[in-house]
């Protein structure tokens, strides 16, 4: 017997779940498309909101600092921000570079740190209303 | 197989599994999304799950994550992998007893990795208090279809050759 083979089971499955990958991504993105006007980034640490930056707004390259527990630094320039250094382990977050696009999203799961570019938030209010 | 053979198994299996996933923080990830990675301590697990019941399954996945948690990735990463561990172990088993004439090893072994890092976005987002599971699923599903593959194919080969040879026997 061959071991390429796969059985019936395994290709359903795997069209499967390629659909279902598929489907969420377009949803995120269709969910980001519909307000990519303005671009505000939020910074939550912890579960609290430490931060809103918009991001059109920003002239100079401006640094936000935490110092304590896991240090890490994120850069914010125009348009753009990111992780800069972080002391994590597997430095995702660092590795993920710039978040340009409403929905973009930079976790580091150790510091307990989201850079979220969230869109016009009062327009999506204005519109499910 | 006899009750000492069987506790020889399940160790070397437990010394394999720990081996296997030290060696493979060294592989470097080109994805840069938390809980993507190759997960070749599912290897051990599938094996463990073919030729042993699944009180020795889990004594085998929860000793390699407290081992490996312990000599690298420190205790939090305990909380992501003894989630995702047990899980898909205990979801592979019961396919791989009722479901196996639909499913060959490494379709198997696909859905423990879809299950292992579908728990693992879980924990994330309780401690994250924040929903990053539909971010990042995408991501982890394709991710899970390739790693799944890879380690299913590993598995299956490495199941031929031990009922081949009947080293478990």
């Amino acid at each position: 017997m061959n071991i390429r083979v796969l059985k019936k089971g395994d290709i359903i499955l795997i069209l499967c779940i390629l659909m279902i990958a598929g489907l969420i991504f377009i949803m995120n993105n269709f969910a980001s498309a519909a307000n990519n006007n303005n671009l505000i980034a939020e910074v939550v640490r912890e579960g609290n909101l430490i931060k809103i930056i918009d991001l059109n707004k920003v002239k100079n390259p401006e640094y936000v600092i935490f110092d304590e527990g896991i240090k890490q630094v994120i850069l914010v320039e125009k348009g753009r921000i990111r992780f800069l250094e972080s002391d994590c382990r597997d430095k995702f977050c660092v590795k993920g570079g710039w978040l340009t696009k409403t929905g973009a999203k930079a976790v580091c799961i150790p510091a307990k740190t989201i850079v979220t570019i969230v869109g016009d938030q009062k327009q999506t209010d204005s519109n499910t209303f | 197989m006899n009750k000492d053979r069987k506790k020889a198994v399940v160790i070397i299996l437990v010394c394999n599994a720990i081996l296997i996933s030290l060696l493979e923080l060294i592989v470097p990830i080109p994805v840069p999304v938390p809980g993507v990675k190759l997960g070749l301590g599912n290897i051990i697990t599938i094996i463990a799950i073919v030729f042993l019941n699944l009180k020795d399954v889990l004594i085998i996945v929860l000793l390699r994550c407290i081992v490996v948690a312990v000599l690298s990735k420190g205790l939090m990463m305990l909380l992501f992998s003894i989630s995702g561990g047990i899980l898909s172990a205990v979801i592979m088993w019961f396919l791989y007893k009722r479901f196996g004439n639909v499913f060959s090893i490494k379709g198997i072994s696909i859905i423990g990795a879809i299950t292992h890092n579908t728990a693992q976005i879980i924990v994330a987002s309780v401690i994250l208090r924040e929903t990053i599971f539909f971010y990042y699923m995408p991501v982890l599903l394709i991710a899970a279809v390739l790693t799944g593959l890879i380690t299913g194919s590993i598995s299956d080969l490495t199941i031929r050759e031990i009922t081949k040879r009947g080293i478990f026997h």
